[in-house]
């Protein structure tokens, strides 16, 4: 199914939300995946996959309580779904299935002293 | 709280971010600034928090937004303010009528006059070339006043020696005062509007010709095109192209060319066009200098401008060989000759003038005033019963923005249904409009695109303008206080109501004043003794078979009972207009004064009823002294003048006769002095004016008695058939004649009249409606009056009473103002009537009882109503 396919950084923010489990929001997750990662990542970049995978049935979101900091604005908390897990375990088994036909020799690093 | 982010920003994140996605995004990026505040500095955090917001840009602004998650689309809240509207309109049928049809009435009033505004200023402008043709103006001498057209010399020296002059043509219209008798087999007809014209006309005007060949058809001798309907009039269904045409029984002209009717907004309409070299007297043929009474146009090349062609007109007038003439000329575009009364003093077309388009164009607004500002009465007025749906919609988070917009939509809608009403009143009134402009409009003229698009602008024009007050007062509710119920009526908008129904009264009386005043002047000039009778005189045209045996023609009419009178004239006494100067040697060698002449009968005077001051009129004698045995320079003609003629001259009636006088090649003496009598409009003061006694007429005047007019002219018309078999009987009255001089005041005087009846009318609509309204808020009052034992006359007047005050205010200021504007209309007059207390009084009278008739139906009925009804509610 086409549906399942997940790009890396799908993946990445999939879980990211795991790993953060209720805490899981926009500021959150940018600072989660990017300690993780070691990579910069924009807030744009994240919004832009929590909302395609939100609308791709992998996550779904709930609004938070109204709290004094960031005046007044709701956090958007993050949940991976029942179908988000399937298609991150799926890309899992897959890579297990594809390393576990991997000749152990294959990637071996050739050093030349 | 802490440190803020750039507003800039934010609002850019706001206007951009889809509804559904901005809370998540904006509190994210609020925290990050926040966090990047205290670890970067305000400038760094700031900096990212702008490089944030644009990289959400792409997402949000190119692939979310078209898909929403959360449904909401913008019309629905539209759709909703759609509803609410219809159902309030159907809720008060009465004042959504009220409201319709006043604004309805005011549009329609407003169309008219655009339609007749778009279509004065269209005027020749249908003319491929109208930009480049100008026609030419002519000033004699220093002193004289300016013609609308030039000697018959002036067009082809121009295309001669101006290169910029591409070609011209010239006009001479002599049947505006000497009518042609046409024949074609058994029709004959008496023709005026014939002109002589060069071969170039068809070149310099787009007039399309449907049979024939424009370069060619005006080329030879005897050529003649005539307007298909003339051709019907003439041939019937027979082919007309090279029959031939007998003129004024003398010569055939053979017709080569037949021409579509000229429009309506052309300034010149023929019915016949006859070659220049048709001419057979050198006195129109030669090139001279010293008759301006050729119409004449030029057609410039592209990119002249008429001012740089007049510049070098004097001096290829100065090269000329031509001492005792030296005329100037002046250039003026052809589309200017219609609305700026320029060309027309030679027969050609009567003008309007730009400045009565002003006046019905600002008639027309004040009553566009006038029906907003009932909308917007009866809209604050009714405020009350939209509050509770204010302070609804505002609970449940409505801006006083959306408000707002709803409101002013509510009026939109409203005139938009102004609009159909105006549509249908407009093709019902046009007939009768047509009569009143003296135009000829059809439905499909409603539906040109100017107008159209004039129209649609006007809609929104006036519902904004009706619409903002009461947006603005609706929108401003305090939910709090409308939401407690105790919320009765709005005070705020009592002034301006009272301001906006002063003001809608002060138009009304003002127009009502104008009105009476440009009647009661139409009757002055109606009226006043013209110093010679026109009652019930007869013009007809005269022909040489008549004038050769005009003593037996004469005695043989007499015969007939109801003939009183009859004398002949070269010109009608309304119109006389053949210049001439006169000089008195025995006064002043030395002076000269311009006089309009005329020639008459013996008996002219005496037909007329004109009073001789001094002197006496033509004898026997003075013909005599002029017949054709005697040379020309040793006649002596004998000369009537008027007063004003003498006194020009500075003496007495008795000292002017005998005294020798010089006119125009003509010696002779002074013979009588008349009254002055008007024979122009009284627009001008009377002009020195003389009778000359050649017997070169165009005109028979015949009076006949007052009684039975209708069998009367059957037998004259018998007559003069069995007389005067050749001419046709084809009289007009001398006093509808006058009359016709006043056109222009009979048609402003109707207009006006109309006008003015409709502002009242549409004033007293939202009076009504104001009324209606105010005995509704006062029921109760009126019940716990009517309890405790007032009558219903005082409870009337009670109602009344406000409105009463507001008329007055609204008569004290409009009187001066009118006033003011109406001499200031009447001093164009030479002689004119006084303003005086009748019109004042006349407005006061009608306003007041007009507003008191539409008030009292009202308040009538509530101070008769039971008082229980009103009370039992509690």
């Amino acid at each position: 199914m086409k549906g399942t396919y997940l790009g890396e950084f799908e993946e990445l923010i999939l879980l990211t939300i795991g790993i953060l489990r209720d805490q899981a929001y926009g500021v959150a997750i940018k600072r989660e995946l990017e300690k993780q990662t070691g990579r910069t990542i924009s807030i744009g970049a994240v919004h832009a996959s929590t909302n395609r995978l939100e609308e791709k049935g992998y996550l779904e979101s709930a609004f938070g309580e109204v709290t004094k900091e960031r005046g007044g604005k709701r956090k958007k908390y993050y949940q991976v779904t029942l179908f988000g897990q399937k298609a991150l375990k799926t890309a899992m088994d897959l890579r297990r299935q594809m390393w576990s036909q991997i000749a152990p020799d294959a990637f071996t690093i050739k050093t030349s002293f | 709280m802490g440190p803020k982010p750039s507003k800039t920003a934010r609002a850019l994140l706001k206007l951009f971010c889809d509804q559904a996605y901005h809370e998540e995004v904006e509190g994210d990026l609020d925290e990050l600034f926040a966090d990047n505040y205290q670890r970067l500095g305000k400038r760094k955090a700031n900096w990212l928090y702008w490089a944030d917001v644009f990289k959400h840009f792409n997402w949000f602004f190119f692939t979310r937004r078209r898909f929403k998650l959360i449904s909401q689309k913008p019309l629905d809240m539209w759709s909703n303010y759609f509803k609410v509207a219809v159902r309030n309109i159907f809720k008060h049928k009465g004042y959504s009528a009220l409201n319709v049809m006043g604004l309805g009435v005011g549009m329609a009033c407003a169309m008219l006059i655009l339609l007749y505004a778009l279509h004065e200023l269209s005027y020749d402008r249908f003319h491929v070339n109208a930009d480049r043709i100008v026609v030419a103006h002519t000033k004699m001498t220093g002193e004289s006043d300016e013609s609308s057209s030039a000697p018959n010399a002036f067009v082809p020296l121009a295309i001669r020696e101006l290169p910029e002059v591409e070609t011209g043509v010239r006009i001479f219209n002599r049947g505006s005062y000497f009518p042609f008798i046409v024949k074609y087999k058994d029709n004959v007809f008496q023709e005026d509007r014939l002109f002589h014209t060069d071969s170039t006309f068809f070149k310099v005007f787009s007039f399309p010709l449907m049979k024939g060949n424009p370069q060619t058809c005006l080329v030879n001798p005897k050529s003649i095109v005539l307007t298909s309907e003339m051709a019907r009039k003439y041939f019937g269904e027979e082919d007309p192209m090279g029959k031939l045409l007998r003129i004024d029984n003398r010569h055939d002209y053979q017709v080569t060319g037949v021409m579509e009717d000229q429009p309506q907004n052309s300034h010149i309409h023929f019915d016949f066009l006859v070659s220049w070299t048709s001419f057979t007297n050198s006195f129109n043929l030669n090139e001279r200098w010293d008759n301006a009474s050729y119409t004449s146009y030029l057609l410039l090349d592209e990119n002249v401008s008429a001012t740089q062609v007049e510049a070098k007109i004097p001096a290829i007038i100065d090269r000329l060989e031509n001492p005792r003439y030296t005329p100037s000329f002046t250039l003026h575009p052809l589309t200017d000759i219609h609305l700026r009364g320029l060309g027309g003093s030679f027969g050609l077309e009567a003008q309007n003038e730009l400045r009565y388009l002003y006046i019905f164009g600002i008639i027309g607004l004040l009553i566009l005033v006038i029906a907003s500002v009932n909308y917007t009465n009866l809209a604050t007025a009714r405020a009350v019963h939209r509050a509770r749906e204010i302070g609804m919609r505002k609970v449940l988070g409505a801006y006083r923005f959306n408000l707002f917009n709803q409101f002013i939509g509510e009026s939109v809608m409203v005139v938009f249904m102004a609009v159909v009403v105006a549509i249908l009143l407009v093709m019902l009134a046009l007939p009768s409009f047509n009569e009143l402009s003296g135009r000829v409009f059809m439905i499909a003229d409603l539906f040109q695109f100017d107008l159209v698009t004039s129209v649609l602008l006007m809609a929104l024009l006036v519902s904004t303008l009706a619409g903002i007050y009461p947006a603005l007062v609706l929108s401003g509710f305090k939910p709090l206080i409308v939401l407690k119920g105790s919320f009765k009526s709005s005070k705020g908008g009592v002034f301006i109501r009272r301001f906006l129904v002063t003001g809608q009264f002060m138009i009304s009386i003002g127009l009502i004043i104008g009105t009476s005043v440009v009647f009661n002047q139409l009757d002055y000039m109606q009226q006043k003794e013209l110093g010679y009778n026109n009652d019930n005189v007869l013009m007809l045209p005269l022909s040489s078979s008549i004038l050769r045996n005009y003593a037996s023609f004469k005695a043989e009419m007499l015969k007939e009972s109801g003939v009183l009178d009859l004398t002949l004239t070269s010109e009608s006494p309304t119109s006389l207009n053949a210049g001439y100067s006169i000089i008195l040697k025995d006064v002043d060698v030395e002076k000269e004064v311009y006089v309009n002449g005329v020639r008459t009968d013996l008996d002219f005077l005496d037909a007329m009823q004109i009073e001789l001051v001094a002197g006496s009129f033509f004898s026997e004698l003075d013909l005599k002294n002029i017949s054709r045995d005697i040379e020309y320079k040793d006649r002596v003609f004998a000369f009537v003048l008027n007063e004003e003629a003498v006194r020009r001259f500075g003496i007495s009636p008795e000292e002017a006769i005998g005294k020798r006088a010089h006119m125009n090649g003509r010696n002779g003496i002074v013979r009588g002095v008349v009254k002055d009598f008007h024979f122009a409009s009284m627009h001008e003061k009377i002009q020195p004016m003389s009778f000359l006694p050649e017997r070169d007429f165009n005109n028979v005047l015949v009076r006949i008695s007052g009684q039975n007019i209708e069998n009367t002219l059957s037998k004259v018309q018998e007559r003069w058939r069995r007389l005067a078999p050749n001419v046709p009987f084809e009289y007009e009255f001398m006093d509808d004649e006058y009359n016709n001089l006043y056109n222009t005041e009979q048609r402003l005087s109707k207009l006006f009249g109309t006008f003015a009846t409709l502002a009242i009318f549409i004033a007293c609509f939202g009076l009504f409606g104001l009324i209606a309204f105010v005995t509704a808020q006062k029921a109760r009052e009126i019940g716990v009056r009517k309890v405790l034992g007032a009558s219903v006359g005082q409870l009337v007047l009670l109602l009344n009473k406000g409105f009463a005050g507001l008329i007055l205010i609204a008569f004290m200021l409009a009187t001066p103002v009118a006033y003011l504007l109406m001499s200031g209309w009447l001093r164009e007059f030479e002689y004119r009537t006084h303003i005086g207390l009748q019109p004042v009084l006349l407005s006061l009278l009608m306003t007041v009882l007009i507003a008191f008739a539409s008030t009292s139906f009202q308040s009538l009925r509530a101070a008769r109503a039971n008082p229980v009804d009103a009370l039992k509610e509690e």
